[in-house]
C-alpha cells in the first residue's frame, strides 16, 4: 500500500509538471494532453485515497518482494546492459560487443551452478547464434550495424 | 473482387516458395517459443517483428501470424509437461493438462490439445472472415467523432479487462497514451514533453517500446528464477491414439463450439486475449459440465476449453486491427507496428484497398493452423524436454541480444536501442507496481487516434454553437458510449465469473 501512496503521489506531481507545459503550447497541441493529464490527476487521486484506506485497515497487499540479491544481480544486468549498447556502438562494434557482453552476463547468472564444459558449450552456441545474426542482418541485408573501432 | 476472390487469390499466394518456407519457418519459431516457458507470444512477435522488415507486406504477415498462432499452441506443450504454460494463454491448460500426463496420458493430453487448438484456429479465422467485411463497411461512415470514441472505448475495454486491479489498468493505460502525446502534435504542430531532450521530437517509437515492455520484464523474471530446475513428465507415444483422440474431441461439439465463441469474443474486444479467454472458457465448461468436480483432476474437458478459447482468440483479434485499426490483444498491437513498418495504415483502408494483403495473411495463418498440427506432434514432446536442459542464464542474455537487434533494426538509431532499455526496466518496475505491459502498450497506440479523432472532431465541429457537440450528435458515436459505459461495468460482472480452479492452481 506504502508503494501505491507513493506511486500515485508521484503521478500527481510528474501530471502537474507536465500540465504546467502545457502553457506553452497553441490550443490544438495543448487540449488532448489536457484532458489526459486532468483525467490521470483524478485517477492517481482516487488511487492515493484507496491506498490510504487500505493502509489504515492494515491489509497489506501480496505483492512478491524482490530478495537483495536478486535486486543486485537484476541492477547489475540493467548497468551491463547499458554498458553493452555504449561500448558496442563506441568501442567493440555490434559482433564483439554482443559476444563479449553476452557471455559475461552469461557468466555472471549461471555462478558455480554449471560446469565449465557445459559453460563453453553454451557460450559457442551463443556465439553461433550472434555470429548468424551479425552475417545474415549485417552481410546480407546490408544493415549498418554499429562498428565499434574493430569491424 | 469479392471476398471469396480475394481468399482463393491469398491461398494462390502462398504457393510461392518463399512464402511457404515464412509460413513453416513461423510455424517452427511459434512452436519453440510456445514451449520456452517465460517465452510469451506476444515477446515471440515481438521479438521477430523488426526481421521481417525487408520482407513484402505479406510475406512479412504470413511469418509473423504463422508464428503467433504456432507460439499459442506451442504453450500447451510445456503446460502439459512442465505444468508450467508456455505462455499465458495457456495457464488453464495445466490444471488438467497435467494430471493428465501424471497418470500416464501425457500423450493423449497433448492430442486433445491438438485438435482442439485446430478447431479453435479455424473457427476463429473463418468467424473473422465473416464478420470483419461486414465491420468494414459499417467503419466507413466513422469520421473523427467516431474514431475519438472508438479510442475511448478501447480504452475502457483495456483497462477493465487487464489482470488484477482495474484502476491500474486505467492508469496503465493514461500512461501508454501520455507516451504516445511526446514529440510533434500531429495537428498542433508544437513539440510536447521532450525536455530539450532532440531524441525525443520524433515521439516514443512503438517498435522499441513494444520489444521493450514485453521482452525486458521477462528477462529480468529469467534472472530471478535462473536457478529453478523444471519438472519433466514422459509423454509416451502410443498407437492408435490419434484418431480415437480426434473422434473423442470432435464428439464434443458443444464443449468446443462453446470454448471457440468465448474465445473469439474475448478477442475482438480490445486489450483482453487469450490469458482471459482460457480462463473464462475454463470456468464455463465447469459451470456447464455435469460432473465439476471432475476438473482439475486431468479430464480432456479442461483441455478442450483451454486450447480451443486461446487459439480462436488469434481470429477474433484480427476483427478489430484489420477493420478498425485497434489492436484486439497484445500480439495485435505489434501486428499493428508490423503494418505500419510495412507502410501500411491498419483500418479500414487496409481491408478496403489492400485486400490482397489481408486475405493473404489470413489464407497463411489458416494453413499455419493445419501445418503446425503434424509439425507440433513430430517436434512438440522433444521440443520440451529439450527446453528444459537449456538454462534461464543463457537464455537471459540471448533474449537481451535479440530485444538490441529488433529495436536497432527497424531504423537503425542506437538511441532507438537505448529507449527500448529504459522502457523496459521502468516496465519491469510498473509490472511489480501492478501496472501490466497490456494496457500501456495499447494506450500507446490508441493515443494518436484518440487525438487526432478529438482535435479533428474540434475543427469540425466549430460550425456548431459549441464544438464539443459534434461529439455526442452522431448515432455512431452513441453506440461506442454506450459500448464504453457496458465495458467500464464489465470488471464487477467478471469479477463473479472467472472461477479459477483445478487442483493445486486454487
Amino acid at each position: 500500500m506504502i508503494a501505491d501512496i507513493v506511486v500515485s503521489i508521484f503521478i500527481l506531481i510528474f501530471s502537474f509538471v507536465l500540465f504546467d507545459q502545457t502553457k506553452q503550447y497553441n490550443y490544438l497541441s495543448a487540449v488532448f494532453p489536457r484532458f489526459l493529464l486532468g483525467l490521470l490527476m483524478i485517477l492517481s487521486v482516487v488511487l492515493l485515497v484507496r491506498a490510504i484506506v487500505l493502509w489504515k485497515k492494515r491489509r497489506v497487499s501480496a505483492a512478491g518482494s524482490i530478495s537483495l540479491k536478486d535486486f543486485f544481480y537484476i541492477c547489475l544486468v540493467a548497468i551491463l546492459s547499458f554498458l553493452w549498447v555504449y561500448v558496442m556502438d563506441w568501442v567493440l562494434g555490434f559482433l564483439l560487443g554482443s559476444i563479449v557482453f553476452g557471455i559475461v552476463i552469461f557468466a555472471i547468472l549461471a555462478g558455480r551452478s554449471l560446469k565449465a564444459k557445459q559453460f563453453v558449450l553454451f557460450s559457442l552456441g551463443y556465439c553461433a547464434i550472434v555470429f548468424i545474426f551479425w552475417y545474415t542482418l549485417g552481410r546480407l541485408l546490408r544493415v549498418p550495424f554499429p562498428r565499434g573501432l574493430f569491424f | 473482387m469479392s471476398g471469396l476472390q480475394n481468399l482463393a487469390y491469398g491461398f494462390a499466394q502462398l504457393f510461392i516458395v518463399k512464402t511457404l518456407l515464412l509460413m513453416l519457418g513461423g510455424v517452427s519459431v511459434g512452436l519453440v517459443i510456445g514451449s520456452l516457458p517465460g517465452l510469451s507470444a506476444t515477446m515471440g512477435v515481438a521479438l521477430f517483428l523488426p526481421i521481417t522488415y525487408w520482407l513484402s507486406a505479406s510475406d512479412s504477415l504470413v511469418f509473423l501470424g504463422s508464428l503467433y498462432m504456432a507460439a499459442i499452441y506451442g504453450g500447451s506443450f510445456s503446460a502439459i509437461l512442465l505444468r508450467t504454460p508456455g505462455t499465458p494463454s495457456n495457464i488453464g491448460t495445466t490444471f488438467d493438462g497435467y494430471p493428465m500426463a501424471k497418470q500416464g496420458r501425457g500423450w493423449e493430453a497433448i492430442l486433445t490439445a491438438t485438435f482442439a487448438s485446430l478447431y479453435g484456429a479455424l473457427f476463429g479465422l473463418i468467424m473473422f472472415l465473416i464478420f470483419a467485411p461486414m465491420l468494414a463497411r459499417i467503419a466507413l461512415k466513422f469520421g473523427p467523432p467516431e474514431y475519438f470514441w472508438l479510442g475511448i472505448f478501447g480504452l475502457t475495454v483495456i483497462s477493465s479487462l487487464s489482470r488484477g486491479n482495474t484502476l491500474k489498468g486505467f492508469i496503465g493505460g493514461l500512461i501508454g497514451v501520455l507516451l504516445s502525446t511526446i514529440g510533434v502534435a500531429p495537428v498542433g504542430g508544437n513539440v510536447r514533453f521532450t525536455f530539450n531532450m532532440p531524441q525525443l521530437i520524433g515521439g516514443v517509437g512503438l517498435i522499441p517500446a513494444l520489444v521493450g515492455l514485453f521482452c525486458i520484464p521477462q528477462v529480468i523474471e529469467m534472472i530471478l528464477n535462473r536457478s529453478k530446475q523444471q519438472l519433466y513428465q514422459e509423454a509416451k507415444v502410443q498407437r492408435g491414439l490419434v484418431r480415437k483422440t480426434f473422434v473423442n474431441v470432435m464428439k464434443r461439439q458443444i464443449d468446443l463450439l462453446r470454448a471457440s465463441v468465448i474465445g473469439f469474443i474475448i478477442g475482438v474486444l480490445p486489450g483482453a486475449g487469450g490469458n482471459i479467454a482460457n480462463l473464462v472458457a475454463y470456468s464455463e465448461a465447469v459451470r456447464a459440465s455435469k460432473h465439476p468436480e471432475k476438473f482439475g483432476t486431468g479430464i480432456p474437458e479442461g483441455v478442450i476449453a483451454t486450447e480451443a478459447s486461446n487459439n480462436a482468440v488469434v481470429g477474433g483479434g484480427f476483427v478489430p486491427l484489420m477493420t478498425l485499426g485497434v489492436p484486439g490483444t497484445p500480439v495485435d498491437a505489434i501486428l499493428y507496428g508490423a503494418l505500419l513498418m510495412q507502410g501500411l495504415r491498419p483500418g479500414v483502408e487496409l481491408f478496403t484497398t489492400r485486400a490482397d494483403v489481408v486475405y493473404t495473411f489470413i489464407a497463411g495463418v489458416i494453413l499455419a493452423s493445419l501445418v503446425m498440427v503434424p509439425v507440433g506432434l513430430a517436434f512438440g514432446r522433444g521440443m520440451a524436454k529439450l527446453i528444459t536442459k537449456i538454462p534461464l542464464s543463457l537464455l537471459a542474455p540471448t533474449i537481451l541480444f535479440l530485444t538490441m537487434v529488433g529495436s536497432y533494426c527497424v531504423s537503425n538509431n542506437i538511441s532507438d536501442v537505448y529507449m527500448m532499455l529504459i522502457l523496459g526496466f521502468l516496465g519491469f518496475v510498473l509490472r511489480k507496481l501492478g501496472f501490466e505491459a497490456g494496457p500501456i502498450t495499447l494506450g500507446l497506440i490508441l493515443g494518436p487516434i484518440i487525438e487526432s479523432g478529438l482535435v479533428q472532431g474540434l475543427l469540425i465541429g466549430r460550425q456548431l454553437t459549441q464544438p464539443w457537440l459534434i461529439f455526442i450528435t452522431r448515432p455512431l458515436c452513441w453506440v461506442f458510449i454506450v459500448l464504453s459505459v457496458f465495458f467500464l461495468l464489465w470488471p464487477v460482472f467478471l469479477k463473479k465469473r472467472i472461477v479459477v480452479s483445478g487442483g493445486e492452481q486454487k
